[in-house]
């Protein structure tokens, strides 16, 4: 076999094996319950985790260092959430 | 081989990214998990892809296949083999694959980062492949790296002389790693507009990506200030140059950002604006790059020829208006009932903050495009210089850095005339006597004046901040460092905000220094005589020639005395490149934290006189210090923060201060 033939082949190859992995997902069964899966899981995940976005935790660490410092200055100045969300 | 491999993997990855954007967009909208799966495979392929691409251009350097037209044209046989490997990006193809190999690695991290969010998970796959289609596509026809040389030369070209510093082996996959970095948020944001999820989920999300991608930035802009500080030999750092303005601004952008989503998260606003600045972040990556790959910055003649300049411009428009096209459909949901309540309060001091950054940005924008501009319009390139900039952007730094020692000290919604009082008193205190020291001691340059008091003031703020907190935890018993290694260890994010604060503070204490107390002389003296710079006595030695694998050296030795007292040798030298026949200065630098001692050896006559040139620094060793603070506190900003069990606040306790109560 000639240089050339070789590589050919060997590309080949290689395109047939990266189809292969691309199509795989398309030829399995239930493919549909996954979305319906993935949205559970994210759902669980939020539960568990809290969410990111809300995640400030600079707040909640002026909140705790104004109340182990008794400072009323600092907890007058970082103190001032929203009631609802300042409320334990 | 590795020339066929490489061709093969990017043609290969065209088609992948296709396929997977394809696959995608049906899976969402036929509900098919298979089809988005198969959207997720293409990602992770396209990144193998583009590994393999990148592995062969770097298995054709080192196998030195000159063949390969880029390998000619960036390498030789006597190049070290550091230098060999860092040609990848030593030209425009190379580049273009180091930004496509990064991209692979963001793509694939992106996509998995997402992964608990299938909603958002999807379009901004979509987004990803998109860009990736864009780069493979433009490596496998506009600017193929694999192209062949027939016959090819016996030895190539080399690495450009000036890129042969390790300064500028880092400089570009950091500035890379920065700009590729932007395209996460930016799919993010997209997917959040798309989907109409536009709630704080994807700011929460996209913030992490954008320290990470700032803190590249951040380094990356640093290494070119310091490269072009040895080695281009004119004792400067930074010169307002197009391809230095074109990595500020997405930077610029992106600190506004990490401001802004502050407001978000505490408050509900600037919904819309943290959109906006993280398209605009994105598309000044791209126009970053279409300026320095374009050849616009050169004519706007050589933009007008070169493949590559059209398709960047092409796609930059198409992520513009689809970006701000997004966002305008979406602008209805983006509003927040929510609003700024008292002028002086901290979401004041951000929003003042993002205005003064974008308008920084604006500025930098117009001096940068100035030139082609006028040059397609009247023909005639008109520049504007370092003055138009520091002019400029001089009073903008002021406002930013007195913002920067209020802003992180005012509550939000409004603060109190009895609280200003007793928050900033102390701090003004210490930049007033500050001032007066330095002006008693001398200090005479009013700019630099102004910086010095304000960043003492914003130090003050900082320290006034750590006291109470170290204080807090000492009351309780607590050791003083180990109460300070808590304090910070607890918030991250605040402290490692502070952090780069200081790192800001000692950059511009560095860059103020070093650009108003700066002194230097230039004389022309035979071997054995001496000239003085400033508190400096410099005695020329003599000159040596030496040589280099494929350089011819000539060096200048330099004793260095300060009074009686000899500090040692200089050596500056001057470089002779053979085979390009290019001449590079090799400065020699003192260094010490009060001021660096630059000697650049200009020229010499054959009678061995040597004309040296010899600069004063003061301080910018305090900009290298300084960017190196900035980057720690960045990081340690962007580490997750440790989650804790809530506290419920004691019975009786006011939740609320009634002073500065929420209505």
């Amino acid at each position: 076999m000639s240089g050339v033939g070789a590589l050919d082949l060997l590309f080949f190859l290689a395109a047939a094996a990266l189809a292969w992995y691309l199509l795989a997902p398309l030829r399995r069964r239930g493919a549909h319950a996954v979305v319906a899966g993935a949205e559970a899981q994210t759902r669980a995940c939020a539960e568990l985790e809290g969410d990111q976005a809300t995640d400030t935790p600079s707040d909640a660490d002026s909140r705790a260092r104004a109340e182990v410092e008794g400072d009323a200055a600092l907890r007058q100045r970082d103190g001032a959430w929203p009631r609802e969300e300042a409320a334990p | 081989m590795a020339g066929e491999l490489g061709r093969f993997a990017i043609l290969a990855a065209v088609v992948t990214a296709a396929y997977g954007i394809a696959a995608t967009v049906a899976g969402m909208h036929r509900q098919h998990g298979g089809l988005l799966e198969a959207g997720r495979r293409a990602a992770v392929a396209w990144a193998l892809l583009m590994a393999l691409a990148a592995a062969a251009l770097w298995t054709a350097l080192v196998q030195r296949d000159f063949s390969v037209r880029f390998v000619a044209a960036v390498s030789e046989t006597t190049q070290p083999l550091f230098y060999t490997l860092t040609a990848f990006w030593g030209g425009h193809d190379g580049a273009l694959l180091l930004w496509a190999l990064i991209l692979a690695g963001y793509l694939v991290a992106g996509v998995r980062a997402l992964r608990a969010h299938p909603a958002l998970q999807a379009p901004a796959t979509v987004v990803l492949l998109a860009v990736a289609l864009f780069f493979s596509g433009m490596l496998a026809w506009a600017s193929n790296p694999f192209a062949r040389l027939v016959p090819p030369p016996p030895d190539g070209q080399g690495l450009n002389p000036l890129l042969r510093n390790p300064w500028m082996a880092a400089h570009p996959p950091m500035l890379y790693l920065g700009f590729v970095g932007m395209t996460v948020p930016f799919a993010m944001a997209v997917a959040a507009l798309v989907t109409g999820r536009v709630d704080e989920t994807w700011v929460g999300l996209a913030r992490r990506w954008v320290l990470v991608a700032w803190i590249f930035l951040s380094l990356g802009l640093l290494f070119g200030a310091k490269w072009s500080y040895v080695v281009l030999g004119w004792g400067g750092y930074w010169a307002w140059d197009p391809v230095e303005n074109a990595a500020l601004m997405p930077w610029l952008v992106a600190t506004a950002f990490l401001h802004s989503i502050q407001v978000q998260e505490r408050r509900g606003l600037l919904a819309t604006w943290n959109v906006a600045l993280v398209i605009l972040a994105f598309a000044l990556t791209l126009f970053g790059t279409f300026l320095v790959r374009s050849g616009i910055i050169a004519s706007v003649h050589a933009f007008a020829l070169s493949a590559v300049g059209p398709a960047f411009l092409g796609f930059l428009a198409a992520v513009v208006l689809a970006g701000f096209g997004l966002l305008a459909w979406r602008w209805d949901q983006l509003r927040r009932p929510a609003a700024i309540e008292a002028v002086v309060s901290r979401e004041t001091a951000f929003l003042a903050n993002n205005l003064l950054l974008v308008a920084a940005t604006a500025v930098v924008f117009v001096g940068t495009i100035f030139p082609a501009v006028t040059e397609a319009l009247e023909g005639v390139r008109s520049t504007v210089g370092p003055p138009y900039f520091n002019r400029v952007l001089a009073p903008v730094t002021l406002a930013l850095l007195l913002l920067m020692g209020i802003g992180p000290l005012l509550p939000w919604r409004q603060a109190s005339p009895a609280q200003l009082a007793r928050t900033f008193a102390w701090p003004a205190a210490v930049a007033a006597g500050g001032g007066a020291a330095l002006a008693v001691a001398g200090v005479r340059a009013p700019l630099a004046l102004v910086v010095f008091v304000l960043a003492l003031f914003v130090l003050a703020t900082m320290g006034v901040e750590v006291v109470r907190g170290v204080r807090a935890r000492t009351a309780r018993g607590a050791p003083a460092l180990e109460a300070l290694v808590q304090l910070v260890g607890r918030n991250r994010r605040r402290y490692g905000g502070y952090t780069a604060h200081l790192g800001v503070l000692l950059m511009l204490a560095g860059i103020a220094g070093s650009s108003a107390f700066a002194t230097q002389r230039q004389a022309t003296v035979a071997p054995g005589e001496r000239f003085q710079v400033g508190a400096y006595v410099v005695e020329f030695r003599g000159l040596a020639g030496g040589q280099r694998p494929g350089i011819d050296v000539v060096e200048a030795e330099v004793l260095v005395w300060r009074g009686a007292t000899a500090l040692g040798a200089l050596r500056p030298r001057r470089l002779f490149y053979r085979a390009q026949g290019q001449p590079m200065h090799e400065v020699a630098i003192r260094s010490s934290p009060s001021e660096d001692l630059y000697a650049i050896l200009a020229d010499w006559t054959p009678d061995g006189r040597a004309t040296l040139r010899v600069l004063i620094h003061p301080l910018v060793s305090w900009l290298w210090a300084g960017g190196a603070v900035l980057a720690l506190g960045a990081l340690l900003a962007a580490l997750p923060e440790r989650r804790r069990q809530a506290r419920a606040l004691p019975a009786g306790e006011p939740a609320v201060s009634p002073a500065v109560g929420a209505p």
